[in-house]
């Protein structure tokens, strides 16, 4: 059971990592959308457990609320603005793709150094969880400071969030119902919020480029 | 040949890694170890390095992602631009050395990671040779339905994009070998 876990949390990490690999727009939703459903399945295997053992259904709710919004939702709600902003494909990174790459390694490698401070390695499995998973919350900030388009900057938040909330299923069991919710909702609106952003910024610029937000406009 | 290069690092540390998991450095003996007890290939570097030399074998084998090895045109050729100033048996020689180095990889693959041998317990050698023969022959199978799946799924990418696969190739491979490292295990 434990092998599954551990294999279920690195799969969110490598899915991470293919992101940061990532180039076009379109790839970076569908990753995400794959990430996602990796959480699903996450969420689904520790919420039939729970509900095995204790009898009760809120992770199950949880996952089916995932399901709806990170799976459907929210990447239709990404592709319509993409599709409506419509620009050209062209380098969208700071920094070139192998560098991002081997970065994000040095950050699980400073994960793996700071938490092995904290808690000693190899005493249980909840090391790997916990490494595995706020290396993704590191790799989701990386990516939002290291695009240029403001969708990239979207995923990355909607990345960074996916790895607090794999930290909270795999070390504590989920948080409880109601805070999970309120989150949900919280991301929500930043979503919506953003996308309208994203056109206002379309408007002004003709570009969803931040590199063009230098100037003020009165 | 450049490609392979980029790949080298890559394959090195996934099958050294492999090779520390399980504590041999013969391939002979990293199977029987993986055959002894299945379930440890769901272990997490177990995982990464799959991933990893799995990349390496679309790489090497040059499958669509890195080459298309159906092409025509003189402008995309990575392996059979090597080809072109062969024909006859000499042509027939350096397709069946592509193909060897496919199934090589292809080989690696399915004895480290599918070990599928530790299920049946048969006591005649003949009849166990034909048994795993035909494990063999499935898991062959396995891994190149899982390439082919990988070529119908993916473009051709530019040449100069391929560092990039080496990079998260070789990540993925030293990440595993980290993990075994902090965590042994």
């Amino acid at each position: 059971m434990e092998y599954y876990l551990d294999s279920l949390s690195l799969l969110i990490l490598i899915s991470s990592f293919v992101l940061v690999a990532n180039k076009r727009i379109n790839s970076y939703i569908k990753t995400f959308r794959l990430q996602s459903f990796l959480l699903v399945i996450l969420a689904g295997v520790i919420g039939v457990e729970k509900f095995l053992t204790e009898g009760a259904l809120d992770i199950i709710v949880v996952c089916v609320i995932i399901l709806a919004l990170k799976v459907i939702y929210i990447p239709r709600l990404l592709k319509n603005t993409v599709n409506k902003v419509e620009y050209k494909v062209e380098k969208d990174f700071f920094l070139n793709i192998p560098i991002g790459v081997l970065i994000c390694c040095a950050l699980v490698m400073l994960v793996y150094y700071s938490i092995s401070s904290v808690v000693p390695m190899n005493s249980g499995h909840s090391q790997v969880y916990l490494v595995n998973s706020i290396s993704v919350v590191l790799i989701g900030l990386f990516f939002m400071i290291s695009r240029k388009k403001a969708i990239g900057q979207i995923i990355g938040f909607l990345v960074l969030e996916n790895g607090l909330f794999t930290t909270a299923m795999l070390t504590a069991n989920g948080m409880p119902v109601i805070i999970e919710l309120g989150m949900f909702i919280d991301l929500l609106t930043a979503v919506m919020i953003m996308g309208v952003l994203v056109f206002k910024i379309n408007e002004n610029f003709e570009s969803i480029d931040i590199n063009k937000l230098r100037n003020l406009r009165g | 040949m450049m490609i392979s290069s980029l790949l080298e690092p890559a394959l090195l540390v996934a099958v050294i890694t492999v090779g520390l998991i399980t504590g041999s450095g013969s391939v002979y003996g990293m199977m029987q170890t993986a055959a002894a007890n299945s379930a440890a290939v769901f272990q997490p570097a177990y995982l990464l390095t799959f991933v990893a030399i799995f990349i390496i074998l679309i790489g090497e084998a040059c499958r669509i992602p890195v080459d298309d090895p159906a092409t025509h045109l003189e402008l995309t050729m990575v392996h059979e631009a090597m080809l072109l100033e062969f024909s006859g048996r000499y042509l027939a020689l350096m397709e069946l050395g592509a193909a060897v180095k496919q199934l090589i990889f292809i080989t690696l693959l399915a004895n480290l990671y599918i070990p599928l041998e530790g299920l049946f317990q048969i006591a005649s050698p003949a009849l166990a040779l034909a048994v795993s023969l035909v494990l063999y022959l499935f898991k062959v199978l396995v891994i190149t339905v899982l390439v082919g799946l990988t070529e119908v799924f993916t473009v051709k990418l530019r040449l100069f994009s391929l560092p990039n696969l080496g990079a998260i190739s070789f990540t993925l491979a030293f990440l595993g070998f980290v993990q075994h490292f902090m965590l042994g295990r």
